[in-house]
């Protein structure tokens, strides 16, 4: 519980309204006929608001929120994708997101072919590629079938597929969103397994989910968004409970 | 300073993602003959059999005076071809790649310069069309057709510079789709592709100047067909256009990049 490998403090995103939004001609046209083609007055929304938190090497730790939270634009900040609107985020390695299985798979390609595509996707190389293949290929069971077009696969057999390479070109830092809820039991659990079996050798592991259970079963630590902010930071169990009484408070008219 | 001008250099052609633009132009490839009887055979029929009919059309019912017309109109239909298809498929990419874009972090310039260099590879299987054209009408070799390669990797770059600002143009604007397919139109009949510079009338001739492509197609006939070397004032004119289009792009891309994301 040493060094921290993530640190993200007093981080904030807003968001364009897009009702506003004018992206064609004649909505542009009309508005401007109005007299109303507003450029500089925006409106904004918050979606996160004064989020700090650090994350150490070799942590596993869950952030859970209501849908509507925040969860996945805090995601998409941590891997890069959005910029953050205030404060900062400083990411002390590399990240690989799993959040989308079989990414830049298509559907006419074969199993081999599909392989390099979803990884290169993921950012990785042809050398990071051949010295995790075999691996791959195990993991996913598709050995007999790694020629054959994936539009012939079963769903369960693109998912594992996506998943092997997924597990298999990591960063030293993973953030999980919800795919661990897809597949059935068998392939759930083995996943948890190799998900397992990664933070064991050292990285260092974010889950994103809805699922109390898994947070419960599987983090130490876990943070709960609720209402564009952090309102707990600590033990899995704790906050799984103050999670559901999120749920409870807003279900109750 | 000098470091980080190469730095936005090497984002702006994603010189770090070389295996992914490799990935996906192999894909695209790869899906567009997939399941077609003739498969890659077609890169040269359909360019070819487009050839006979300007051929047939220009030279033998509008009796067009322009020596070596096979070649002419071959050379000038396939780079007008891989030029304006990047533009208009490039202009879509981006957009079209929303669900990539919004869940893994990948540079967003990928999509149009992947769609460029698909369609630049399908052009290049398609050369050799222009090579038997030149050898069956028996143009004479000419040390300035050596000039060739440079010329098409002058329009690679300004087709990417175009593909990029319509991709970052149709994020914000979504009738800039059926806007580019006008313009691409009233451009093709505004460039010397299937005619000779030489025939538009002295008043027109600003035309070609301030058409980003049109002393390019009279120099690419020039250096193919007649062996001539184009006069420096064309060739200036090619590569400030090149440059303008180039920098426009870096520049659009270098501020609206970061946000466009969230656009999407």
């Amino acid at each position: 519980m040493s060094d921290t490998i993530i640190e993200v403090s007093g981080l904030g995103k807003k968001f364009r309204m897009w009702e506003e939004r004018a992206d064609n001609l004649k909505t542009i046209l009309i508005k401007f006929a109005q007299g109303n083609l507003s450029l500089r007055k925006k409106r904004y929304f918050q979606v996160l608001n004064n989020i700090s938190f650090n994350i150490h090497r070799g942590e596993f730790v869950g952030i859970m929120g209501r849908n509507g939270a925040g969860k996945s634009t805090l995601l998409k900040l941590l891997c890069g994708i959005y910029q953050p609107s205030e404060g900062f985020i400083r990411v002390h390695g590399t990240i690989a997101p799993l959040i989308e299985l079989g990414a830049g798979f298509h559907p006419e390609l074969s199993g081999y072919e599909n392989i390099f595509l979803n990884a290169s996707v993921l950012g990785f190389g042809k050398k990071d590629i051949h010295k995790v293949f075999d691996a791959i290929l195990e993991f996913s069971e598709l050995k007999e079938y790694i020629y054959m077009p994936v539009k012939n696969y079963s769903s369960g057999m693109v998912l594992r597929l996506g998943f092997s390479v997924a597990s298999h070109l990591t960063a030293p830092i993973l953030i999980i969103d919800e795919i661990l809820t897809v597949g059935d039991v068998t392939f759930q659990k083995k996943c948890l397994k190799r998900v397992h079996e990664l933070h064991q050798s050292g990285k260092t592991i974010i889950l994103i989910t809805h699922d109390t259970a898994a947070i419960e079963n599987h983090c130490k630590r876990c943070i709960v968004i609720d209402h564009q902010e952090k309102i707990f930071d600590g033990d899995a169990r704790e906050g799984a409970a103050i999670y559901k009484k999120s749920l409870e408070l807003s279900s109750t008219p | 300073m000098m470091t980080k001008f190469t730095h936005f250099l090497c984002d702006f052609f994603c010189l770090r993602k070389k295996f992914l633009v490799y990935n996906f132009v192999d894909r695209n490839l790869k899906i567009s003959y997939r399941r077609s009887f003739l498969g890659l055979l077609w890169t040269l029929l359909a360019p070819f059999s487009m050839g006979c009919i300007y051929y047939f059309f220009f030279k033998k019912i509008a009796n067009i005076a322009t020596p070596h017309y096979l070649p002419f109109v071959l050379s000038g239909s396939l780079l007008w071809n891989f030029f304006s298809t990047s533009i208009l498929m490039g202009t879509e990419s981006i957009v079209a790649h929303t669900a990539l874009l919004s869940k893994l972090p990948i540079p967003m310039q990928v999509f149009p310069l992947i769609t460029t260099i698909t369609h630049f590879v399908t052009f290049l299987y398609a050369t050799p069309v222009i090579a038997i054209a030149l050898w069956i009408t028996q143009v004479p070799f000419s040390w300035t057709m050596l000039l060739f390669p440079f010329y098409i990797l002058n329009l690679c770059l300004m087709t990417y510079g175009l593909a990029l600002l319509g991709a970052l143009g149709f994020i914000y604007l979504r009738d800039l789709r059926q806007i580019m397919q006008i313009l691409v139109q009233i451009w093709f009949y505004t460039t010397p592709v299937l005619f000779d510079a030489k025939m538009i009338p002295e008043k027109y001739q600003w035309i070609l100047i301030i058409n980003p492509v049109g002393f390019f197609f009279q120099n690419l006939h020039e250096i193919l067909i007649y062996g001539k070397n184009p006069p420096l004032y064309q060739t200036v004119s090619v590569l400030g256009w090149t440059a303008i289009i180039l920098s426009a792009a870096a520049f659009c891309y270098n501020k609206g990049q970061k946000m466009a994301v969230e656009m999407l």
